[in-house]
């Protein structure tokens, strides 16, 4: 990825020095590549759920991808599996990316993570209630993931949480899989 | 030119019934022009200025000339039927450094006009030489990972948290483009909810991106999911810091416990 530069702020040597940008534009994604297809792509995953706080946290918990494609995750949205009234206004998770390096510093209110910005979402709701036709959070920026590979996710509860609440959750990362040369 | 994010808050005396304030002035700062491209009123303290059909409003550019032909009912200006609604200002609206935004709002409804705020959001703009902390500095090529920074805070009723620090990761800098304001357990916080409060983000050098402490859900977007994108993005140079503030006037309200979200990305220079 490479920002926009200056000419005139190379050196002598063609060393081309840190430039001053303000902005770099938010969810613009980078074309296909040539000789690629990108197919829209969704996978879910259902977080464990341990019905108690006591079992927290649990680290690690594999999110795995398909083996043939590599996937390109761009937006996120969460709903819960159970009934409780406390479910996901407690859960929090923090995410690893597919190399393994976190995406947070620390656990995160997980519908706060499925947020988008600017937009309804009412994601993350009671058992088997939609709240609306939601917009993804968007991961920006996008996140490569190749074939095969798992992205990780660490699950605890906030403090105060009652014990004996359940968390069930699922977790949808969506996104495009990136096919070299025909999908089909 | 650099461009720092920046919001200007006009609180509004209390207006009586059929009556108006006019010229009402917003002093912007000395240092840098200001470029408004967003704008937005609050309905604050439960007051009466959610019935915006009623609330006229209009303001003079920076050549001292109103921008609107007659005064134009607030929510034909901005929604006022969602919080944390922001009303587009395009094209930009760029008053010089030490201007003063007049403000003519009139209250043509039954009963006290009271609680209402104006918000202008937009950039502060200087010169490439000034050195403005928070501004983007992209490396010629870099790489970049999706990365937030969760922080909770407890807040009483009434009450400042003054000079939070956010640190930045020691390994990257952050470009931060927002933050969700959420409650982190509504187990913990049943029956707690919040009116007034407010927040101010400050630089390293403590100097804020506010004139004011503004609205949570409007510098954030709110508990109902509705994160504000801020622009330019602040950036939080590795092992930087940004500060932040809470102020809260809320008796009755219960202790909120809370989970700020500053939301962004990780950038590596390769």
């Amino acid at each position: 990825m490479t920002a926009s530069a200056n000419p005139s702020r190379r050196s002598a040597t063609g060393y081309q020095r840190a430039v001053v940008d303000n902005h770099r534009a938010q969810w613009v994604m980078d074309p296909t590549p040539r000789g690629f297809e990108d197919v829209p792509w969704l996978f879910a995953f259902p977080l464990p759920d341990q019905g108690t706080p006591s079992v927290y946290p649990i680290s690690h918990f594999p999110l795995a991808f398909d083996f043939d494609a590599d996937f390109l995750l761009r937006g996120m949205w969460g709903m819960a599996t159970s009934s409780s009234s406390n479910t996901g206004s407690s859960l929090a998770v923090r995410l690893y990316d597919a190399y393994g390096n976190r995406m947070s510093d620390d656990l995160v209110p997980f519908f706060s993570l499925v947020t988008p910005a600017n937009g309804y979402n009412y994601g993350f709701s009671h058992y088997g209630i939609i709240w609306s036709l939601l917009s993804p959070a968007p991961v920006e920026p996008e996140l490569f993931c190749p074939a095969g590979s798992a992205m990780q996710i660490d699950l605890g509860v906030l403090p105060g949480t009652p014990d004996g609440d359940s968390h069930g959750a699922l977790l949808y990362l969506f996104g495009v899989k990136r096919y070299r040369g025909c999908a089909t | 030119m650099k461009e720092r994010f920046h919001i200007y808050r006009l609180p509004v005396p209390d207006i009586p019934a059929g009556q108006g304030v006019f010229s009402l002035p917003l002093g912007l700062d000395s240092d840098a022009p200001f470029s408004c491209r967003a704008l937005s009123f609050v309905n604050a303290d439960g007051g009466n200025a959610g019935n915006d059909a009623y609330t006229l409003v209009r303001f003079k550019g920076p050549n001292g000339m109103y921008r609107q032909a007659g005064a134009v009912p607030a929510s034909q200006m901005a929604p006022s039927s969602v919080q944390s609604a922001w009303r587009r200002m395009y094209p930009e609206t760029t008053w010089p450094a030490n201007a003063t935004i007049e403000v003519d709002i009139e209250n043509t409804s039954g009963v006290t006009l009271s609680g209402m705020v104006v918000l202008f959001r937009g950039v502060k703009q200087y010169a490439d030489s000034i050195d403005v902390p928070g501004s983007s500095v992209y490396p010629a090529t870099y790489g970049s990972i999706p990365f937030d920074l969760p922080r909770y805070v407890t807040l009483q009723e009434v009450g400042t948290l003054d000079n939070i620090a956010l640190n930045g990761p020691p390994d990257a800098a952050v470009a931060l483009r927002g933050a969700l304001f959420t409650y982190a357990n509504s187990a913990a916080t049943v029956g707690s909810s919040y009116r007034n409060l407010f927040c101010s983000i400050q630089d390293l050098n403590h100097k804020p991106y506010m004139n004011q402490d503004v609205e949570v859900d409007y510098l954030f977007g709110n508990t109902c999911p509705n994160m504000q994108l801020w622009f330019p993005q602040i950036w939080l140079p590795a092992s930087g810091i940004v500060f932040y503030r809470f102020v809260r006037n809320d008796v009755g309200l219960g202790v909120l416990n809370m989970c700020l979200t500053w939301k962004g990305s990780k950038v590596f220079p390769k």
